[in-house]
């Protein structure tokens, strides 16, 4: 999960600054990702606590739902290290291990409605996700979590891979796979909306 | 870090059973991949061409620039055309639909195009009450495709296909183009009537082909999901 550093470091505007705590990691990232990929267990260890805060957190904004979201994640860990040959060195980490948590999730979602398995309702606020409180110049955390629930799937996923997570705009789109463009109007759209519904409640 | 401890402890059964399988692995590359299918494919395809029906004469360089090299342009941009079809099995990677449209314009353009160019520069047409040779140039056009449409969805098979139909479609198209271009090298015929009726229906034919496979693969992937999880719910 981003740190409250990186979330300082968000721009007002919602630009993201060249070179963030993020950028960092992503390094990391990468060198020990191809460690992992030609078997070294302590480059898997590091890889493993770095990704987990923040496909946990991932996963809980795409489901809106703790347990379900590590559930998911248990299932993500486990197709990332199916899928690892898949990675490319030295392409950033992040927006490989996010593409596969989504891909779980999206399997989860077909194989309920296959199963006619009902998936449990989300909840009212988002939990455990990095808030942009400074791309919207509020303070009130609360509020923003209740918000942000309450935004479309598809503005909230960007604006949060954006502004709570750091990725840029053409790794989103490759992430969603629509353009990069299109990315960014979605996370324009969800800041506009959650400042209409901060307004609209007082936030 | 409280957090990720926390995280930890939930996960530990998770993470000793990854570790204990860990081990090195030979890395996924689509445009390796990409290029090794067309390269292979093109080349065992011309030589087995040429063997079996021979090339058609040409009078020198220019000549032989202007009957092969749009074919050759076809076949690289039919390259680039499986290259983005094999990078949405890598995650985090998918081309966006602009560039996925743009290059299958780009190639069915470049098929109208190398067909106005070899007809410009040699028109021939097929003789009289030789329709037969019609049913060949498809014939021969789907079975170089055809296999190696199947060949490219099974090496796709070590992806992480999170669209396999955009994968099936596009990599197969791509594979009839570069059948197309080996074929059209050793095809004397070249009114575009004879192209459009006899060659250009195995694009969509084989585009058709790796959608049905796609639609297999992504039905077994489902089921297998399905089998894992459903006891734990």
């Amino acid at each position: 999960m981003a740190s409250s550093a990186d979330l300082e470091a968000i721009d007002p505007r919602g630009a993201v600054p060249a070179r963030t705590a993020e950028d960092a990691v992503s390094d990391a990232l990468a060198d020990l990702m191809a460690r992992y990929q030609e078997g070294d267990a302590r480059a898997f260890e590091e890889l493993y606590d770095l990704l987990l805060p923040r496909l946990h957190g991932y996963l809980v904004s795409l489901t809106r739902n703790l347990p379900r979201a590590e559930d998911l994640l248990q299932e993500t860990f486990l197709q990332l290290h199916r899928s690892r040959h898949t990675y490319c060195p030295p392409r950033p980490v992040r927006p490989w291990a996010f593409g596969i948590a989504r891909h779980v999730y999206l399997m989860d979602l077909r194989s309920a409605v296959r199963a006619g398995r009902h998936v449990e309702p989300a909840a009212d606020e988002l939990p455990e996700v990095p808030i942009p409180a400074v791309a919207l110049g509020t303070p009130e955390r609360h509020g923003l979590r209740r918000a942000m629930a309450r935004l479309p799937d598809d503005q909230r996923e960007a604006l949060l891979l954006h502004h709570g997570w750091g990725f840029t705009f053409a790794e989103i789109g490759q992430m969603l796979g629509i353009r990069a463009g299109a990315a960014k109007v979605r996370s324009h759209r969800g800041i506009q909306r959650l400042r209409e519904l901060l307004g609209g409640t007082g936030g | 870090m409280a957090e990720t401890q926390a995280h930890g402890n939930d996960f530990a059964g998770l993470r000793s059973r990854l570790t204990a399988d860990l081990r090195p692995v030979r890395r996924f590359h689509p445009e390796a991949v990409a290029l090794g299918v067309v390269v292979l494919g093109f080349g065992v395809g011309l030589a087995t061409l040429r063997s079996l029906f021979g090339l058609p004469a040409t009078s020198g360089a220019a000549e032989w620039l202007w009957l092969w090299g749009p074919s050759l342009l076809a076949v690289a941009s039919a390259t680039i055309l499986i290259g983005l079809a094999l990078c949405t099995l890598v995650p985090g990677r998918h081309p966006g639909p602009v560039s996925l449209a743009g290059w299958t314009g780009l190639c069915v353009a470049l098929h109208l195009g190398v067909t106005a160019v070899t007809y410009g520069h040699r028109p021939t047409s097929l003789p009289e009450g030789a329709d037969h040779l019609s049913l060949r140039c498809l014939g021969v056009e789907l079975c170089l495709a055809v296999p190696a449409a199947a060949l490219l969805v099974w090496l796709g098979r070590r992806g992480l296909s999170a669209r396999p139909y955009a994968f099936g479609v596009l990599g197969a198209l791509g594979t009839a183009l570069v059948a197309d271009a080996a074929w059209r090298m050793v095809c004397p015929y070249t009114d575009p009537a004879h192209v459009l009726a006899s060659h250009s229906p195995a694009l969509p034919a084989v585009a058709l082909f790796g959608l049905g496979l796609a639609f297999v693969w992504d039905r077994r992937q489902l089921e297998r999901w399905c089998q894992r999880r459903e006891p734990r719910v």
